[in-house]
């Protein structure tokens, strides 16, 4: 079982009512990405709560969780606090692709985050899930794509899917967002989850409310 | 980097130190107390002549302000092209309140950081504030980023002073930023390039910077059962006023020390606050004025200073008998439902 150490035990909602951004990271860990996508993918993960944690307003606001999907899914992290993480267990990779279970995982745990936030009177931004993928998923994910685009276009989370490696299926990858997928250039993840880390960055440092915009995503993605 | 004042003469200029949505400020060659703002080309662009002359207006205004306590336009400074860039002002330093007012980065930051301490602060930013309003210049965008706190000399600098609203030479110019969780209800959307700002609206951001400072950063509208803070702001339900709702309940105070730190204010100021939050929401002629603000905050200075108030920010047991003042209903508790 794969773990990432939670360092304070406790609520941080009630000690830290600051606004939260929650971020989901729903991964790919099927066999396929074994090799240098799954260390990429591991380097990146850790070097991305690094970032949130060294920034002031980040680290007290973003709340990161990390579901894989590789066989079956599993809550590798629940969503919590960037400051409160510390060290982490690799990920590895086997099995196949339950990409829809995961989405649903994750869909699941965004709620009942949300509905944390509302009992502890802590406000939030529109939270994000980043899914990323390096093939086709098991069958029987569309429900759940319709599932996660529909609150996407409701604006109660914004969706980026991006592609790992040529046998990724961006048509696929698109059906989960109102945007459409990403190819990631090359193994380009530390590039990545930096845009990602200075995104967070960026709407920790806003008003609840405001809309924030994306920044250009050339420095990791393939035009 | 040079840039030119007015005159043409020349002044050396090094990289930004502080970069913002508008523009960065850089350091002034051979001068530690002051810095130049300058502004994205494109937004001198976009904004217009009408720009210009806002600043060259708050440069004129900077005799009638307390310059001490504002990072204040000065001189309107010049590119070698002769168009108008930006203008140099005198430094600030210190943390700013986003930091200060913060549960984990407050005592990070500052360590040791009590109610005297923010008390005093507190009572420095509302004197700059109401002579502010009295030269006719509103700030717009109070929020607690553009204020900053230097601990060892006990100072607050005001900052991104060029947003502010000013009058003058018969126009008004407007501030067009703003946070929507610090705002007066009555300028909820609205455009705010086409709406004035008025004292009565600072004062209801004054009055959440002043609950922020005393409450770890706390919004004063966060309350049980979520309800979006903006929806309880423009509504006036303030969980910490009198007949608020029973704990746990929605719309109740949020669970945890809140209700502690709280009950350790003066009534005077638990008054003004509640006043402020729940009546002047909606009304805001009758929201608590700068010199209402400072006697209540002065007394508790006082009141702090020889022991009869708890000092620790975050006290660590309620309010004593011996520390409650004459009034009946002393502390404000939420009642159960009557």
């Amino acid at each position: 079982m794969n773990t990432f150490d939670i360092a304070l035990l406790g609520n941080d909602l009630i000690e830290n009512p600051t606004a939260r951004c929650a971020c989901a990271l729903v991964l790919d860990t099927s066999g396929s990405m074994d090799g240098e996508p799954i260390e990429q993918l591991n380097a990146g993960v850790m070097q991305f709560i690094e970032e949130l944690r060294r920034d002031d307003f980040a680290s007290c606001a973003v709340e990161v969780s990390v579901i894989t999907f590789g066989g079956d899914v599993e809550e590798v992290l629940p969503f919590t606090t960037a400051y409160q993480i510390d060290g982490c267990d690799r990920l590895n990779a086997s099995g196949s692709t339950p990409m829809g279970e995961a989405v649903d995982l994750a869909v699941d745990r965004l709620n009942r985050r949300k509905a944390e936030y509302k009992k502890s009177g802590v406000s939030y931004y529109q939270p994000w899930l980043v899914l990323m993928s390096d093939g086709a998923p098991n069958s029987g994910w569309e429900e759940s794509a319709r599932r996660l685009r529909r609150m996407a276009e409701e604006r109660k989370v914004t969706v980026l899917c991006v592609g790992i490696g040529g046998g990724a299926d961006l048509t696929i990858l698109g059906q989960f967002s109102t945007r459409p997928a990403k190819q990631l250039s090359g193994m380009k993840f530390r590039e990545f989850f930096q845009w990602l880390s200075q995104s967070m960055e960026r709407v920790s440092q806003s008003s609840p409310g405001i809309k924030v915009a994306l920044a250009a995503t050339d420095s990791w993605d393939c035009v | 980097m040079k840039v030119f004042d007015k005159a043409g003469v020349a002044q050396e200029i090094g990289d930004a130190i502080a970069r913002g949505g508008e523009g960065s400020v850089h350091p002034i060659a051979g001068r530690q107390s002051a810095v130049v703002k300058l502004y994205h080309p494109d937004v001198v662009a976009r904004r217009g002549s009408d720009f210009e002359e806002k600043v060259a207006a708050m440069c004129a205004l900077r005799g009638q302000i307390d310059a001490g306590a504002c990072a204040w336009p000065a001189i309107p400074v010049f590119g070698a092209d002769g168009a108008w860039c930006g203008y140099a002002m005198r430094r600030a330093e210190g943390i700013p309140l986003s930091k200060v007012a913060h549960p984990i980065l407050g005592p990070r930051y500052v360590a040791g950081l009590d109610r005297i301490d923010v008390t005093r602060m507190l009572v420095a930013i509302v004197r700059t504030l109401g002579g502010l309003h009295g030269a006719g210049v509103c700030l717009g965008d109070i929020n607690p980023n553009n204020f900053l706190y230097e601990h060892t000399a006990g100072r607050v600098a005001l900052i991104d002073c060029d947003s502010y609203q000013i009058t003058a030479g018969g126009r008004t110019h407007r501030c067009v930023v703003n946070a929507p969780d610090m705002m007066a209800p009555e300028h909820h959307g609205t455009d705010l390039k086409a709406v004035d700002r008025t004292p009565e609206s600072d004062l209801f951001s004054l009055a959440i910077l002043i609950f922020k400072c005393l409450m770890l950063g706390r919004h004063p509208y966060d309350s049980v059962g979520g309800g979006d803070v903006q929806e309880n702001l423009r509504r006036g339900h303030f969980p910490y006023g009198t007949g608020g709702v029973a704990p746990g309940f929605h719309g109740a105070i949020p669970n945890g020390p809140w209700y502690l730190i709280w009950s350790h204010l003066s009534f005077d100021l638990k008054t003004l606050l509640i006043h402020t939050f729940t009546d002047g929401a909606a009304n805001p002629g009758v929201r608590p004025r700068p010199s209402e603000w400072i006697i209540a905050l002065e007394k508790y200075l006082h009141g702090l200073a020889s022991g009869h108030h708890e000092r620790a920010l975050r006290p660590s047991t309620a309010k004593s008998a011996s520390q409650r003042g004459p009034a009946a209903n002393n502390s404000c508790a939420p009642r159960a439902a009557a």
